[in-house]
């Protein structure tokens, strides 16, 4: 994706005028209706140990929104303010805004009193002082029997931006403080419809909503990959089936596919398809349990996995006609923590990976040349773009919502530390700029430790010829990775996930391979033409070469 | 026998006060010294954090202590009098009064605080303490807290306590009324201004200089005011001259003037944007004649004492030198007969970085990228 900087304007003055007659359409705040008030307790715990407790007092709304079609159209959501802060005992730092998970059930709508890791967050010793708002989402609250639109084009994300927009009427008609942050977070397809929801933001409602940081996780952004990395494990009976199933279900109804899907079923999917699906009366884990063992090959015909079937290019061409990243610029001033476990079983961790590349692939052309915007980072706060797809698990509901949540909760109690002055800390900023695993090597040779003696002598003693070349490096890493279950090759993938690109990596094998003193080593391998066959600096030469033949994610040096 | 007594007493009396009273007394002038210094007082540490490593901790406080009672000032307004208090203190009591001291930064007195919301300290201490000599009186005392502060965190974590300005109202020993505001402005990190990200501490600056001059107008009669602190900033970066200086004076109600300029610049401010000077400190000490005053006050001496503020081994006591002024107050309208005297002195090959913070000799910027100090004679050097 490439954008010139005339397009940009263009584009930007179209985003304008959309994003005008937008706002145009939005309510006053007479049409935000409290429809429920109750004090509750949230808990921080899992499975019913509850280890902490915070009362919150929890104010259900009706509010307008509209459809995709443009539609006026009533949802409903609440705004959920811990009762320390309702009370005034604590100020308020700030508001999260809440997208969440999966829900089939009805009684799973946050104003039927379900939470869904908001209580987790909020909850927790470090009982971060925010405000929680979170829409129901067409098909819940009071749309209760409609179709939802499980991870459809933008639809949850208006509901979620104008939820946000009456709570904010509401705690202003209240005076009830703000604060100064808005946190946008979803995890799952909560993840999905918050990158919706900053899509939406970055295309009309940049001017009265910033978002200071978005959270998501184990979501899927590119869809049909998602979808044929659930065909290309079709035969494993690890993969929980309930969302597959449910993508189809949202697809076929809202794309208008036309699809009779229980004649695509097989038993016991074909004839419990409408109780399970479209009842309200079951949630997620009564299918994910009726078909556990099961694989996706057993519960669904051929023609719906088969891509060269009619239905399923019929399906794709609806997920390529809605996708997400589909007329979006994004505003690089924004703030992205990706995430995803590197195994998860329910949602595959490449399309959940495809978005954060989306961010790191976007840039545009300036007279100076070409301008990365988003640079990936395993480290907090160094870039706009922090990514984390290095937890070895395939558990999405547990390990990876426990991951996750985590770290949500790390960034609500360190964002008003990290951004009080209006800044990110100038301190932590210092520190954290440069730091790089060429860095770090460089510090510990500053301390005394020959990171390039334990290297070489490793590699001497670990190789036949003692060459320590790179391909026989990675072969033997292969063979001391295999009892962790990772390969080379997904080792090079994380780096890459975490910032760190191959041709750094290579730059670091030149430097610690190396025997001279000094950094031309690393300098020389970027630089040297014709390297000797079979040297380090060759492997080098050749994957830069490729790399750039192949423009993959190495632009900044390449144009340097 | 007692009327005897009595005139030879009084005969003692006038021989002595006019031995004590040389070219002012013929003149119908009095004087008043004051003093104002930074007494470095931050603790060395904090459970685990260093707050003040180099600073003079409890015994190079008492040297303080000590220096302030020798120099034998009528007004001594002190900042960042946080821990050591009583180290000063101790040194002070026989001569002086004092007004409140707040605190300092100290883990047993910080119970209240809202540790697992940081952002949400706020230290209730000001360090700032004004003594005066205990034949002056105060009659009038207010504490105000700088309505905007700017660095909880980073930038110098001035907004981590409740930094602002105390005024009292004196009447000195010959019974005219000053009216003396002591204040410490927010700061800058050493290591952001030479990257240029100081300039929402130069805006706070400015709005607390915008504050003062706000309040001082409000209450402003026909006594001198005398504006003194650690005012951590340079005329070649701050606003102060026409934010301040130059805004009052536009009233047409007062004349104000920075008493170092005046004797050692001979009244010419630096220019905004100007080469940054190599004598001038944040310390400031600036007074104000309304125009309607019956008597009015001027600098008759201005001293930097660096040579004086030292321990045993020529090292400075703290991080500031003192800035001691002494003022010549004169009746409305008689400003002749009066010499006045600018003093300064120095060892010479003392360091100082861009923002007047001395520096150690081996002292590099973060991040290594080399600076350009000032030496205090007005060499330029770079060290990288």
């Amino acid at each position: 994706m490439k954008y010139n900087r005339s397009k940009r304007w263009r584009t930007a003055l179209l985003m304008a005028v959309a994003g005008f007659a937008t706002s145009a359409a939005q309510v006053t705040a007479d049409d935000v209706r409290v429809i429920n008030e109750i004090d509750t307790v949230w808990h921080f715990g899992y499975q019913g140990i509850n280890i902490y407790g915070r009362p919150i007092h929890r104010i259900d709304i009706a509010y307008p929104s509209k459809d995709l079609a443009g539609n006026p159209v009533e949802l409903s959501g609440y705004v959920a303010i811990p009762a320390d802060l309702y009370s005034g005992e604590q100020p308020v730092d700030g508001i999260m805004l809440y997208n969440h998970y999966t829900q089939l059930s009805y009684e799973g709508a946050p104003t039927r009193g379900y939470a869904m890791g908001e209580d987790y967050i909020i909850a927790n010793p470090l009982r971060p002082n925010y405000i929680v708002v979170a829409s129901d989402y067409y098909g819940f609250g009071v749309t209760e029997g409609r179709s939802q639109y499980f991870c459809y084009d933008t639809a949850n994300g208006q509901a979620s931006i104008d939820c946000l927009l009456a709570a904010r009427k509401l705690l202003h008609a209240r005076s009830i403080s703000q604060g100064r942050y808005l946190i946008n977070v979803g995890y799952s397809s909560g993840g999905y419809d918050a990158i919706a929801t900053q899509k939406l933001r970055d295309k009309y409602f940049s001017d009265q909503i910033t978002f200071d940081k978005t959270l998501v996780g184990g979501f899927s952004f590119d869809l049909r990959e998602a979808y044929d990395q659930f065909v290309s494990k079709k035969d494993d009976p690890n993969v929980t089936l309930a969302a597959v199933i449910m993508l189809l279900d949202s697809y076929n109804q809202h794309a208008g596919l036309g699809l009779d899907l229980p004649s695509m079923m097989n038993e016991p999917l074909a004839s419990n398809f409408e109780e399970w699906f479209h009842s309200g009366r079951c949630n997620t884990d009564v299918v994910n349990k009726a078909l556990a063992g099961m694989t996706l090959s057993a519960v669904v015909k051929d023609t719906l996995l088969n891509s060269s079937s009619p239905v399923v290019k019929k399906l794709k061409n609806a997920m390529k006609r809605v996708a997400i990243e589909k007329d979006w610029e994004p505003d690089t001033l924004q703030n992205y923590f990706v995430f995803c476990l590197l195994k998860d079983k329910a949602v595959p961790v490449s399309s959940c990976r495809a978005f954060a590349d989306f961010l790191a692939n976007y840039y545009y052309d300036d007279q100076d040349g070409s301008s990365p915007l988003f640079k990936k980072s395993i480290i907090p706060e160094k870039t706009h773009l922090q990514t984390n797809f290095v937890i070895n698990s395939d558990s999405h509901s547990i390990v990876g919502a426990l991951a996750f949540y985590l770290n949500v909760i790390a960034t609500l109690a360190a964002t008003p530390v990290l951004y009080y002055d209006g800044e990110l800390n100038t301190h932590y900023s210092d520190l954290v700029k440069n730091l790089s695993v060429m860095g770090i090597i460089k510090k510990l040779e500053e301390s005394g430790i020959d990171v390039r003696g334990i290297v070489q002598e490793r590699l001497a003693s670990s190789t036949d010829g003692g060459g320590g070349g790179l391909f026989e490096l990675l072969a033997m890493l292969d063979k001391q990775l295999a009892p962790t279950g990772f390969t080379t090759l997904e080792l090079l993938q994380i780096a890459d996930d975490c910032g760190l690109s191959l041709e750094d990596i290579l730059a670091i094998y030149a430097y610690l391979t190396s025997s001279e003193n000094n950094d031309a080593a690393a300098s020389r391998a970027m630089t040297q033409k014709q390297p000797l066959v079979g040297t380090p600096d060759h492997y080098l030469l050749f994957m830069e070469n490729w790399l750039k033949e192949n423009n993959i994610n190495n632009r900044e040096k390449i144009e340097k | 026998m007692n009327i005897m007594r009595q005139l030879i007493l009084s005969l003692i009396t006038v021989v002595a006060m006019t031995a004590t009273m040389p070219a002012m007394a013929q003149n119908n002038i009095s004087s008043f010294s004051m003093m104002t210094l930074n007494v470095d007082g931050l603790p060395g540490k904090l459970l685990f954090f260093t707050l003040n490593a180099d600073g003079p901790k409890a015994a190079g406080s008492k040297a303080i202590g000590t220096y302030m009672a020798a120099k034998d000032c009528d007004i001594i307004a002190m900042q960042e009098d946080f821990n050591y208090r009583w180290e000063i203190w101790s040194r002070l009591f026989a001569s002086y009064e004092h007004d409140e001291w707040t605190g300092g930064i100290i883990l047993e007195e910080m119970q209240d605080q809202d540790f697992i919301h940081p952002h949400h300290i706020k230290l209730k201490c000001d360090g700032l303490n004004t003594a005066w000599k205990r034949e002056c009186q105060s009659t009038a005392y207010e504490r105000v807290a700088w309505g905007r502060s700017f660095g909880k965190f980073s930038h110098a974590f001035d907004d981590l306590i409740t930094k602002g300005f105390r005024r009292h109202e004196f009447t000195l020993q010959d019974g005219t009324e000053v009216v003396v505001y002591n204040v410490h402005l927010d700061a800058s990190n050493r290591y952001d201004v030479p990257l240029g990200r100081d300039m929402k501490d130069r805006e706070t600056r400015l709005s607390q200089f915008e504050q003062l001059r706000q309040h001082i107008m409000e209450r402003l009669d026909n006594r001198p005011v005398v504006v003194v602190g650690d005012m951590n900033c340079l005329y070649y970066r701050d606003a102060l001259k026409t934010a301040f200086i130059d805004a009052i004076q536009a009233t047409g109600l007062a004349t104000v003037s920075d008493a170092w300029v005046e004797k050692h610049l001979g009244g010419a401010y630096p220019e905004l944007g100007s080469e940054p000077l190599a004598d001038e400190t944040f310390d400031k000490v600036l007074y104000i004649n309304p125009t309607n005053a019956k008597t009015v006050i001027t600098p008759t001496s201005v001293e930097v004492d660096k040579a004086g503020y030292t321990t045993a081994d020529g090292k400075p006591l703290g991080d500031h030198y003192p800035l001691i002024v002494r003022f010549a107050i004169i009746p409305a309208g008689e400003t002749t007969g009066i010499s006045t005297v600018a003093t300064s002195s120095s060892a010479d090959e003392e360091w100082y970085s861009l923002q007047g913070v001395r520096q150690e000799a081996d002292f590099t910027p973060f991040g290594g990228r080399g600076a350009i100090s000032i030496s205090r004679s007005g060499q330029k050097k770079i060290r990288k």
